[in-house]
């Protein structure tokens, strides 16, 4: 019905090419996080489908109806911006309304609609408030409603919580999947915070220089990252990738073979949590100690050149300064070639799958 | 003598006081000195030393209603001004928007290019203009006036509408766009109420500039369409001046706008001084 299908999608800033071909199919009530860094496209792929840019190649349909080169105002979305975008002169009712106003929509309607999404989202009382007397969760929730108000086939939200404090973020992110698991409306969510991407998302799109990096559900991004870039770019701290030298090398013949296939591989990558403090093998001098208190994190130097991060127990016996041995759990460790592309075969776990 | 602070405040502020006064009795004398010609007789307009005191006389705003009909000049005023800046502003305030919200490479040019035509002298192009009116047959037709006085403020509003509308963060209307809104929904409810007091001063601008507008209204009416600009003018002749009369009939065209000026002036300062200090 409405599943949204992106196919070979360009788009050209001047000698900019900001989006390079990309294909993509969301389901019907999914909720699809667009992650990567400042200046990979991800915005630009959300106005795109929102229709606020013009494509300069390639096709958007939603559902059967081609909406490429439909009026952004026709093609029956709604977006949350970042800045909220709220109307200024005008009351929350009336924000939330406006586009049941434009669409002609009879006054009982309206009523019943702006009543019904109030409630939703707790905005009873303050419906006859400007948004300049509102608080920063408050004209999120309007800007919220606005989208709940007119049941779009999809909902786009472009970085919709990086305008809040942290706390109030971590609320409204709650609040955000309990209304996706409440609309089951399909949600496209932009963000540059890979926790917002984990916790919301049923699919992750990791974006790179305009192009689709790997698209899947937040356990297979993490576990199982088909580049380099992702495995970089998923997971704080970031995974350790350690060059296929002698020592390296060394260390995987004197461990238990694992049937992986890692010799050929250019770059080892471990997830802070799959390097061990007690197994033995490769050395490493503490230059960082953070105890998080339910855990702790041991920065080391291996090689003098390589910064790896540890994930240890929370009591783990460190002390800055001193070298000591650690070793890698090589079910769960990586292998990338020079290009960056994954070698080693999946990790394929049940449990991963299942989630 | 020495003062305390305080009575040195007190001199200060006195001080500033009458300086500003005096600067305002010099900008406003010539118009006090205007009221007061036209209620004198002939004569004593003309008498040296000028007179302070004299009797008043009324005879000169008669004589001017007897000899040519001031409402038919002041309608004629009214019409141009209000006309030429309601045409200025429904050309200006669409442009504006596709200027402010969808700038192309050359937006700033032709913005700089608009306000270069306000640096040409009017007389310059008088001839191929009067030819034009004149074979278009509006000669002495407030029509070309009307059309005149919104080409001139166009560049001026255009100017002022584009600041105010750039203060509109783009993502409002993009909010608005995806909220079903065309472009002309975008511009009624969404940039015309938001900047509502810049078009207000945009527009009182113009209307003061139209109406005080002499050039054009000379050149291209007589009796049927003249504006207070040339009633006043008329009263200019060969056979010589009557300086009582002509400050009657410039008393009666300026009332109007002063009165008018007065009422707005919060509106004016705020819309000329926008962008200035934020």
């Amino acid at each position: 019905m409405s599943t949204l299908n992106i196919s070979a999608l360009h788009k050209h800033f001047d000698d900019f090419h900001a989006i390079r071909g990309i294909n993509l199919n969301i389901e019907e009530g999914e909720f699809v996080v667009f992650v990567g860094p400042s200046g990979c496209g991800k915005s630009t792929l959300l106005r795109l489908i929102a229709g606020l840019e013009d494509v300069s190649g390639g096709n958007i349909s939603l559902g059967d109806r081609d909406i490429t080169e439909v009026p952004a105002a026709q093609r029956d979305l709604a977006m949350v911006f970042q800045s909220y975008a709220l109307y200024p002169h005008m009351n929350v009712a009336e924000n939330m309304s406006f586009s049941l106003r434009l669409a002609g929509a009879s006054k009982e309607e309206i009523a019943k609609k702006v009543a019904d999404t109030a409630a939703i989202l707790q905005l009873e009382k303050l419906l006859d408030r400007k948004p300049k007397a509102l608080s920063g969760g408050q004209r999120q929730r309007v800007a919220i409603g606005r989208a709940i108000v007119r049941h779009p086939s999809v909902f786009l939200f472009d970085e919709p919580l990086s305008n809040l404090d942290a706390a109030l973020r971590v609320q409204m992110r709650q609040e955000l999947a309990a209304l996706h698991q409440r609309l089951k409306a399909t949600m496209i969510y932009v963000t540059h915070d890979q926790v917002e991407a984990m916790t919301l998302a049923d699919k992750v799109v990791i974006l790179n220089a305009g192009q689709v990096e790997q698209v899947g559900t937040p356990m297979e991004v993490y576990y199982n990252p088909e580049s380099r870039f992702v495995a970089e770019f998923i997971g704080t701290p970031k995974m350790n990738f350690f060059p296929m030298d002698d020592l390296v090398t060394n260390y995987l013949n004197n461990n238990p073979k694992v049937d992986r296939n890692l010799e050929a591989a250019a770059w080892i990558g471990a997830r802070p949590e799959s390097i061990m403090l007690d197994k033995k093998g490769m050395f490493g001098t503490v230059t960082l100690i953070e105890r998080l208190g339910a855990e702790t994190l041991v920065y080391l130097n291996y090689c003098d050149q390589y910064q790896v991060a540890i994930r240890a127990s929370s009591l783990a016996p460190v002390e800055l300064g001193e070298t000591i041995e650690f070793g890698l759990d090589l079910e769960q460790v990586h292998s990338f070639d020079d290009q960056g592309n994954r070698l080693s075969p999946a990790i394929t776990g049940d449990l991963i799958k299942a989630l | 003598m020495m003062l305390n602070i305080s009575q040195r405040k007190t001199v200060k502020h006195w001080a500033t006081g009458l300086f500003a006064w005096l600067v305002a009795l010099i900008l406003f004398f010539p118009i006090l000195w205007m009221i007061m010609t036209s209620f004198k007789t002939e004569l004593q307009a003309i008498s040296q030393p000028p007179l302070l005191f004299w009797e008043t006389t009324f005879d000169n705003y008669i004589l001017i209603q007897e000899r040519s009909d001031y409402l038919k000049y002041a309608f004629n005023s009214l019409y141009t001004s209000v006309g030429g800046t309601l045409l200025a502003l429904i050309i200006a305030v669409p442009s504006a928007y596709a200027m402010a919200f969808f700038p192309g490479k050359y937006t700033k040019d032709i913005l700089l290019w608009m306000l270069s035509t306000k640096m040409l002298p009017a007389v310059g192009v008088l001839i191929p203009i009067y030819m034009i009116t004149q074979m278009g047959g509006l000669l002495d037709s407030i029509y070309p006036l009307i059309l005149i006085f919104a080409l001139m403020n166009l560049p001026i509003i255009m100017w002022m509408l584009f600041t105010y509308f750039k203060e509109i963060p783009k993502e409002i209307l993009e909010a608005a766009r995806m909220d079903g809104a065309t472009t002309r929904d975008e511009l009624r409810h969404i940039v015309m109420p938001l900047s509502w007091g810049g078009i207000a001063s945009a527009g009182l601008l113009s209307l003061i500039l139209c109406w005080n507008e002499a050039f054009w209204s000379i050149q291209l009416t007589a009796s049927d369409a003249g504006t207070l600009a040339a009633l006043i003018a008329s009263y200019s002749s060969p056979e010589g001046l009557f300086w009582a009369k002509v400050s009657a009939a410039s008393t009666m065209a300026c009332a109007p706008i002063i009165v008018f000026g007065w009422f707005c002036q919060k509106q004016l300062v705020q819309g000329l001084t926008f962008g200035a200090v934020k």
